[in-house]
C-alpha cells in the first residue's frame, strides 16, 4: 500500500525483567515517518533511546517490545534485515578485510558479483574521501575513517531506514564536528529515513528535520521539535543562526525540566 | 638507518643463527676425536654427515624414508586439522554439540597417542594406514581446542554485523568465524605440527617397515648409532622447515597483516 509510511513505531513498550526487579525502559513510544527524513532521538544516559533503536533494528534482547509493534511499509518486522541498516557506537568493521572489503562486505553477503560489488565501493570510497586507505586494515585507521567507513558500508546496502547509535561518541571533537557535516550530505543523497540517536543537544538540531525528546525512566517521548532550518547546513553559518540558538535554549529547558523532577539522587 | 647498517643487522642475525649450532657440533666433533668413548656409542658429527652423503647420494634410501614420512605427515595432518576445524567450529556454534563432546573429548584427549598404536595395527595392519591415524589423533586435539576457544573469543559484535546483512550460517562462518579464530587456530596448527613428529616418529618405530622413525629404530637394533642421530637431525631440520615455509607466512599473510598480533 502506497499509503503506508516508511516505519511506524506503534505503541511500543520495553519492560526489562530480572528475578528481584523489573525496569520499565519504554512506555507507548509512537513515531512516524512519512518520507526520507532525518529524524534525531534525544535524550540523557538511560532514556532507552539506544533500546529503542535495536528494537527498531530487530536486535535480541531487546526485540520483540513487550507490547507494540515496528512497521516498515505497514509490515511488522519479525527480526532483523537488511532494509535497517544499524551503525553501532563502538568500532565493528572485521580486522581481517580492508577498508574496501569492509564496505562491501553486506553486498557481498547479499552474493553480488565482485565487479558490482566494486563499482559500489569505489563510489563511497570517492565520497568519503576514502581512496587513499582503501588497502587499509581497520588497526591502520584513525578513529574518524573508521567511522566513516562503518558508514559507506551502511550505505553501500541503500538501505531504506538507516540507524544510528552515537556513531560518533568516540571520536574527538573536531573530527566530529566534520563527520557530522559529511553524515548530513551523504543522508540526502539516497531516499531513506535516518534515525540518530544522541545526547547532544547540537548534534540533534544540525542532523535532524525532527527531534524526538525523550525523558528518562520510564522512556517516553516527551515532545517533537521540527527543526526550521535551511540546508545544506554548515557549522560555521549554524553557530550564527538565531533558530540554532533558540531551538538550543528550547531543548536544554526540556531536558532540564525532566532532570530536575525526575532524578532524586 | 642507512644500506650498510641494514646489511650488518642481517650479518648479525645470520651469525646468530649459525654460531649456536656451530659451536655445539665444534664441542661435539672434539670430544668425538678423542676417542673416549667407543665409535659405536658416540660418532660424531663428521660421521654423521658421511652417513648422510651415503644415504641421501649414493644409495638414495634416505630420501625414501622422508617421502613415506612426509606423506604419512601430511595425509595425517590435512586429516587432523580438517577434523579438528570442523569440530571446534560446530562446538563453538552449538552448545547442545559443545555439551555432548566435552566430556568424550577430556576423556580421550587423556590417552596417550601411542596408546592407539597396538589397537590401530589391529584395524589397519602394519604400513601407512595406522601410521596415518596416529597423526590424524594427535594433530586433532590441538587444532580442535584452538578452533573452540578462537569460535568463543570471537567477539558477537561481528557475527552480529554479519546477522544484521542477513548472512547465512555458512557465511558468519567462513567470513566471521574461521578468520576471527585465526590466532588460536593457528597456534592450534603449530601445537599439532610438533605432536604430528612424534606420532609419525612413534607409530613408525612400532608399527612400519619405512620412514625416519622406522630407520631410526632399524639403525639401533644394527648399532648404527650414527643413523640414529642422522634420523633426528633430519626431524629437526624438517620441523624448522614446516614453521618457517608454512606457518610462519600463513601468520605474516593473516593475522599479522590484519593487526591481531604484533609483529616480532
Amino acid at each position: 500500500m502506497a499509503s503506508d509510511p516508511i516505519l511506524a513505531v506503534r505503541s511500543v513498550s520495553k519492560i526489562f525483567k530480572s528475578s528481584k526487579h523489573s525496569i520499565v525502559a519504554l512506555e507507548e513510544i509512537n513515531l512516524k515517518s512519512e518520507r526520507s527524513e532525518f529524524l534525531c532521538v534525544l535524550g540523557p544516559n538511560g532514556c532507552g533511546k539506544s533500546t529503542l533503536l535495536n528494537i527498531i533494528a530487530g536486535f535480541r534482547p531487546y526485540f520483540p517490545p513487550t507490547k507494540g509493534e515496528v512497521l516498515i511499509h505497514g509490515k511488522p518486522i519479525k527480526g532483523p534485515g537488511n532494509d535497517r541498516i544499524m551503525v553501532f557506537q563502538q568500532d565493528t568493521l572485521l580486522p581481517w578485510l580492508d577498508v574496501q572489503d569492509n564496505i562491501e562486505f553486506g553486498l557481498k553477503i547479499q552474493g553480488i558479483p565482485k565487479a558490482e560489488r566494486q563499482e559500489v565501493s569505489e563510489y563511497y570510497l570517492k565520497l568519503m574521501e576514502l581512496e587513499e586507505f582503501k588497502h587499509k586494515y581497520p588497526f591502520q585507521l584513525s578513529g574518524g575513517m573508521s567511522r566513516k567507513t562503518e558508514l559507506a558500508r551502511a550505505l553501500a546496502l541503500k538501505p531504506k531506514i538507516l540507524l544510528l547509535d552515537e556513531p560518533f561518541a568516540q571520536v574527538d571533537a573536531l573530527t566530529r564536528l566534520s563527520l557530522q557535516e559529511e553524515l548530513l550530505g551523504v543522508s540526502q543523497l539516497g531516499k531513506m529515513t535516518t534515525i540518530l540517536v544522541t545526547h547532544s543537544i547540537q548534534e540533534a538540531i544540525f542532523l535532524g528535520d525532527r527531534i524526538c525528546v525523550m525523558s528518562k525512566r520510564p522512556g517516553k517521548i516527551k515532545e517533537e521539535v521540527r527543526v526550521e532550518l535551511p540546508n545544506p547546513r554548515k557549522w560555521a553559518d549554524l553557530v550564527n543562526e538565531r533558530e540554532f540558538a533558540r531551538l538550543h535554549g528550547h531543548l536544554v529547558n526540556l531536558i532540564h525540566e525532566g532532570e530536575s523532577n525526575n532524578d532524586i539522587k | 638507518m642507512t644500506l650498510s647498517e641494514i646489511s650488518e643487522n642481517i650479518m648479525k642475525r645470520i651469525f646468530w643463527i649459525i654460531f649456536p649450532f656451530f659451536a655445539v657440533l665444534l664441542v661435539w666433533q672434539a670430544i668425538a676425536s678423542l676417542n673416549i668413548f667407543p665409535h659405536y656409542l658416540f660418532p660424531g658429527p663428521a660421521s654423521v654427515l658421511e652417513d648422510f652423503v651415503a644415504k641421501a647420494i649414493s644409495t638414495q634410501v634416505l630420501l625414501l624414508h622422508i617421502k613415506e614420512s612426509l606423506i604419512r605427515l601430511s595425509l595425517g595432518y590435512a586429516t587432523g586439522i580438517t577434523g579438528g576445524l570442523a569440530l571446534g567450529v560446530a562446538m563453538g556454534l552449538n552448545k547442545y554439540i559443545a555439551r555432548f563432546f566435552e566430556p568424550l573429548i577430556v576423556f580421550t584427549h587423556a590417552i596417550p597417542g601411542i596408546t592407539w598404536v597396538p589397537l590401530a595395527i589391529i584395524w589397519f595392519g602394519i604400513g601407512y594406514k595406522t601410521v596415518t591415524f596416529i597423526i590424524f589423533l594427535v594433530v586433532f586435539w590441538p587444532v580442535l581446542y584452538g578452533t573452540l576457544i578462537g569460535v568463543r573469543t570471537t567477539s558477537l559484535k561481528y557475527s552480529n554485523v554479519a546477522l544484521m546483512y542477513n548472512a547465512k550460517k555458512w557465511q558468519i562462518i567462513r567470513y566471521v568465524l574461521l578468520p576471527g579464530a585465526m590466532p588460536s587456530i593457528i597456534n592450534g596448527i603449530r601445537l599439532g605440527a610438533g605432536m604430528g613428529w612424534r606420532g609419525v616418529v612413534g607409530a613408525e618405530m612400532i608399527a612400519a617397515s619405512s620412514g625416519i622413525g622406522w630407520m631410526i629404530i632399524d639403525a639401533r637394533s644394527w648399532l648404527h648409532t650414527q643413523t640414529v642421530i642422522l634420523g633426528a637431525v633430519i626431524i629437526g631440520i624438517f620441523s624448522i622447515a614446516i614453521e618457517r615455509l608454512i606457518l610462519k607466512r600463513l601468520e605474516v599473510r593473516t593475522i599479522e597483516k590484519w593487526g591481531m598480533i604484533s609483529a616480532p
